[in-house]
């Protein structure tokens, strides 16, 4: 390859299929762990499951890891709606799994555009409550 | 004499091919000899309490169409797709007082009618439309479930514990199964709904 444009054109095309890859195992684990309660859209289920788009979600960020990995049991206030039921646990997801969760739901259902890592993931783990 | 049988052929040909939605449901099921007579299946006689711990039966039906379905409150996996579908029926039809809507609970046991009216609530149901049911008896609901062509066990490795399809059934005012949708599929209940606009119509239709 002569031309230093190329390497650039190789470089950018490289870069958009990774693009659309970034969110591929995050939505993959969504559909099995998270969409048959949160629904495909993240809408929710009436007072019964909660929506993704919300005031909790946004208030409680840096717990969103514990929340993957432990459930949650207590009644939380969800948009001006209590919900009752709980969320089971998920265990078996690894951390990496969940950071692509996270942005998954960050990026893709609340076209949020931000990212969020690892390290992240982990320092949250190191807090839970649970 | 030739050019005409032509004739005839073609638009008979035209009048039994064309796009002609069909204007009845089939009956589904098994047809069964009774007494030497071809009857179609039927949902046997049941009685059970709803949320409000009245007593709901073939009789408090027999004037209604209903839609169905079965679920448990803690199930992880299918249920909570399913009942917004039932949402959506519910809505379409909130005013429509010829229909009813029918949630039976496979899990007696953790499923008690004041949980199951409290559900109801959150799922935003009118009581007087959309009855949760309950028996005490579990097999009793499982051989239900059965008629319906509902498959559904126990399994200690099934999340939550039951193992169910996620069908959605319509059931005419004497009891027989018309049409059934996926629960969990969106496109599934959309042809379902013009499924019950057509029940409606034959049901108006009919004296009696
Ligand atoms: C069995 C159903 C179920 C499954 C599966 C489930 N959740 Fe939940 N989720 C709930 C319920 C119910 C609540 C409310 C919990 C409470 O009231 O304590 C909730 C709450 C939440 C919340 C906080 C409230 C909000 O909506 O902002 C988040 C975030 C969340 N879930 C994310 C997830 C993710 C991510 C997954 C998949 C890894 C998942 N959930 C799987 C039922 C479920």
């Amino acid at each position: 390859m002569k031309h230093p444009a190329s390497y650039i054109i190789i470089i950018l095309i490289s870069l958009s299929s990774c693009e659309l890859d970034t969110y591929k195992q995050g939505e993959r684990l969504y559909g099995v762990h998270c969409e048959s309660c949160h629904m495909k859209d993240g809408s929710g289920l009436a007072k019964l499951i909660p929506p993704l788009e919300s005031d909790y979600y946004k208030n409680n960020r840096d717990q969103l890891s514990c929340i993957i990995r432990y459930g949650l049991k207590d009644s939380i206030l969800v948009n001006d709606e209590w919900y009752e039921q709980e969320m089971p646990r998920n265990k078996d997801l690894s951390e990496i799994e969940i950071v692509n969760i996270i942005n998954y739901m960050d990026n893709v259902l609340l076209k949020d555009e931000r990212f969020t890592t690892l390290k992240d993931v982990k320092a949250q783990l190191e807090n839970c409550d649970n | 004499m030739n050019k005409y049988i032509y004739w005839i052929a073609i638009l008979g040909f035209l009048y039994s091919c064309g796009p002609e939605a069909p204007t009845t449901l089939p009956y589904i099921g098994k047809k069964k000899m009774v007494d030497g007579v071809e009857v179609n299946h039927k949902i046997p006689a049941f009685e059970m309490l709803n949320q409000d711990s009245m007593v709901i039966n073939n009789e408090s039906l027999s004037d209604y169409i209903y839609v169905a379905d079965f679920f448990f409150m803690s199930c992880p996996s299918i249920c909570p797709k399913v009942k917004k579908q039932m949402m959506r029926i519910n809505e379409k039809y909130a005013d429509n007082p010829k229909i009813k809507l029918i949630s039976h609970t496979l899990d007696p046991k953790r499923d008690s009618v004041d949980r199951l009216k409290q559900y109801a609530t959150n799922l935003g149901a009118d009581h007087d439309k959309w009855y949760f049911l309950r028996h005490e008896d579990k097999d009793v609901i499982f051989e239900l479930a059965n008629e319906y062509f509902v498959v559904a066990y126990e399994d200690p490795d099934a999340p939550g514990g039951f193992d169910h399809s996620g069908k959605i059934l319509l059931i005419d005012q004497k009891g027989h199964v018309r049409s059934f949708a996926e629960g969990t599929e969106e496109e599934s209940v959309t042809k379902f709904l013009d499924d019950i606009d057509l029940l409606l119509k034959e049901v108006s239709e009919t004296p009696g």
